[in-house]
């Protein structure tokens, strides 16, 4: 812990501090159009990144030329939208790739060995791709297969990055570019899935992409400014009528000896929270009436863990709960590894990474015992770690507060 | 055609950090001779220099044509360009080496640009003294470069210091320059600079071109750190003798953990630290009446601004030194009173 958290010293010319670079990844020496120029008189706004160029792109210097391309323009022309009059066109990697052992690009492509790009030469691209979003400002961002989401993602985010099954469907409002970004599958794999299926669901994908154009990019002030830190829980403002809470502990489980509490964190509307360090539970009598307080709903994301935690170590077992935010990710969208709260918080209100710095701190040293100590102790005796821990915890709170009233509002209407 | 041999060995001395190590890219080994211009290129920094009376295309491996010529004694060596070779002679000695006469170096990268800009000559200097806080920590990229201001505040950071250096505005935009690739510059004599995209070229009063590539990204914001409130006083003079010794207790793998413990109270400083293998404790005077303080910092970094000055200001979390035009943080650990 220093002056600095991880993500603000990171690199998206460079991640992880490793150079890519055109002469690093040396695709443009086998390609018949290096370096392949965006194409399209992008008058809509829309900015579409595909995968890479195949043999007839290469050949003819412009993306979406072959039978996928084909595919997305009727699916475009279908929905109202010109691919090339509409919409700027790139790829995750500007040059295509081929097998080097063999010889140059049009040899090969003969034999139809064009393969998918590599994660290098995805990297040695990143950042033309980021060069022309920065540039061209645009509206909407689809994404058309797991390249274009690694291309654009690959270096924000830490976590599991998965496919692109976990990302398609969203409409995201990426707060580093301001525009709403839209995973969707590529449509190659739509060509040679068997059954209408697959290309409806693409076709409903484009749909709510397309329909971002016409929403306003949300304008949200910087969320760290909304979290106030207070020295004891006394100073806990008039509770509303429902609240989300949040804490920040030493391990998973509060039932082994030299677990505790380390903060906690009580979101009181979408804009406003307050965090403290958790005192011995005696002196925290006015949260502890808040959590026995049956007039107050409580919300949280994974609320068995605030439950179990309320319960056992400060002795109150957590009255009228309204609402689990992880739970109803779940039942809005059940597919694998999306219920996360940092990963709602992105798809969702556009953050990314809040919790690079504070998250290793926050892993059980033994990872085989459920009731192992995580380091978060260290964290905070570290100069401005207490500091950092409490931001993160109003963080959580706050996002869960706005990702229930969203979820509410996308169930109730 | 007849070379000074001293005036080629100088070229090839300041073009050689442009050489890669190993040839993962075609060339990147090698000499490139364009005409009058010797030049090297390793994806991270490309150097030109010129030399008198050379005019040869082609590239030549870099290893044995400098030792070929480092080795010789005598004033003047003649080069023949045949097919394929460069055939040198040295008075009696004759050698022949290797030339492919097409450049394959990927030097469309960049694009020299046309408008130049003169330059601070305090920038060589300002970027030599914020180095050494620069991060080698790849997994902290941005802080493993020297930040280049275009409002003339040249500063470095590893996110446990900060040392900052004022010279005049540049005329060019901010700038994230790789220490790896600014600590070749300080032998320069920079007097122009320009801007590429991706890249920045600086040009010497010799002829010397030297393009390194830049980061495109923001640096994080470290004024915050320099308003600092707190005790001023000077540490003893024989501190350093004292830090080199606590040094070699506080060894451990990451920089953030190697750690002595300092406690100042009634006009008295106490030095201690430990390890596996034992520890070291020191005690000096100091001009110091105020309640006790006990802070940690990494002796090594305390060392180091040391040399420079032992006027300092101890904050809540840092200790900061300043001299004329420069001011340096440290981050302490855990002070308490």
């Amino acid at each position: 812990m220093g002056f600095f958290s991880a993500s603000e010293v990171q690199s998206a010319s460079r991640p992880n501090g490793k150079m890519y670079s055109c002469a690093s990844c040396g695709l443009h020496r086998l390609a018949s159009t290096p370096r392949m120029k965006p194409f399209g008189n992008f008058s809509k706004g829309i900015l579409n990144i595909g995968e890479a160029p195949g043999e007839t792109e290469d050949e003819k210097g412009k993306p979406w030329q072959g039978a996928a391309g084909r595919l997305l323009k009727q699916m475009y022309r279908k929905l109202g939208i010109d691919l090339f009059e509409d919409c700027l066109n790139i790829n995750a990697v500007n040059c295509r790739p081929v097998n080097e052992k063999t010889g140059i690009g049009r040899v090969l492509s003969d034999k139809g060995e064009t393969r998918p790009p590599t994660p290098e030469e995805i990297n040695s691209c990143r950042s033309k791709v980021l060069k022309v979003i920065t540039e061209q400002k645009p509206k909407v961002i689809v994404l058309f297969g797991a390249a274009a989401v690694a291309s654009f993602l690959g270096h924000r985010w830490k976590k599991d990055i998965a496919g692109i099954s976990k990302w398609r469907g969203w409409t995201i409002p990426d707060r580093d570019f301001n525009a709403w970004v839209c995973p969707v599958w590529h449509p190659s794999f739509v060509q040679e899935t068997d059954g209408k299926e697959v290309e409806t669901i693409w076709r409903q994908d484009l749909e709510r992409a397309l329909g971002m154009l016409e929403v306003p990019f949300p304008a949200w002030q910087d969320e760290h400014q909304l979290v106030e830190i207070i020295e004891s829980p006394s100073q806990l403002d008039l509770f509303p009528e429902l609240v989300a809470i949040d804490y920040e502990t030493t391990g998973l489980k509060p039932h082994a000896p030299g677990h505790k509490i380390i903060c906690a964190s009580v979101a009181y509307n979408e804009n406003k929270v307050q965090v403290f360090m958790m005192p011995e539970p005696k002196a925290a009598k006015r949260f502890v009436s808040l959590l026995a307080d049956k007039q107050i709903g409580k919300m949280a994301h994974n609320m068995k863990f605030e439950d179990t935690w309320s319960a056992v170590y400060l002795n109150q077992p957590v009255q009228n709960w309204k609402w689990d935010s992880m739970q109803a990710a779940h039942i809005l969208d059940n597919r694998p590894g999306v219920s996360g709260l940092k990963f709602q918080a992105y798809v969702n209100f556009g953050v990314i990474d809040y919790d690079s710095d504070i998250e290793s701190y926050l892993k059980g040293v033994d990872s085989k015992n459920a009731n192992s100590l995580n380091r978060i102790q260290e964290l905070i005796s570290t100069s401005n770690g207490a500091q950092k821990l409490m931001e993160y915890c109003g963080l959580d709170s706050l996002y869960e507060f706005r990702l229930a009233m969203k979820q509410q509002r996308s169930i109730y209407g | 055609m007849k070379i000074d041999k001293a005036e080629l060995l100088t070229a090839l001395e300041v073009v050689k950090p442009g050489l890669a190590n190993k040839e993962i890219i075609e060339q990147s080994t090698s000499f490139a001779f364009m005409g009058d211009r010797v030049v090297t290129y390793n994806d991270e920094i490309s150097i030109s220099h010129p030399v008198k009376g050379l005019n040869i295309t082609g590239a030549i491996r870099a290893q044995e044509f400098y030792q070929l010529l480092n080795k010789s004694k005598k004033a003047e060596i003649e080069l023949v360009v045949t097919d394929n070779e460069i055939q040198i002679s040295a008075g009696k000695e004759r050698a022949g080496i290797t030339l492919a006469q097409e450049i394959k170096l990927p030097l469309d990268e960049f694009t020299l640009p046309d408008k130049w800009h003169s330059v601070d000559p305090e920038l060589l200097t300002a970027i030599k003294f914020c180095a050494f806080s620069c991060s080698k920590d790849m997994s902290k990229p941005v802080l493993t470069c020297v930040h280049v201001r275009k409002d003339g505040i040249i500063e470095g950071c590893d996110n446990s210091r900060i040392t900052r250096y004022k010279i005049k505005p540049l005329a060019v935009k901010t700038l994230l320059i790789p220490v790896s690739s600014a600590m070749h510059l300080t032998n320069l004599n920079i007097t122009e600079i320009a801007e590429g995209a991706g890249w920045v070229h600086l040009k010497t009063t010799e002829g010397t071109v030297f393009s390194c590539r830049v980061f495109a990204d923001s640096y994080p914001d470290t004024n915050k750190f320099f308003d600092v409130e707190g005790i001023e006083m000077k540490l003893p003079k024989n501190l350093k003798d004292i830090l080199d010794k606590a040094g070699i207790f506080a060894k451990r793998d990451f920089s953030s953990d190697q750690l002595t413990t300092i406690t100042l109270a009634d006009n008295k400083m106490k030095l201690r630290t430990e390890s596996d293998a034992g520890w070291f404790e020191a005690e000096g005077n100091i001009r110091y009446t105020h309640e006790q303080a006990s802070f940690s910092v990494n002796p090594a970094f305390l060392k180091e601004i040391c040399e420079k000055t032992q006027a300092c200001i101890l904050g809540d979390r840092v200790l900061k030194f300043e001299g004329d035009n420069w001011q340096h943080i440290v981050a302490l650990l855990v002070r308490t009173r």
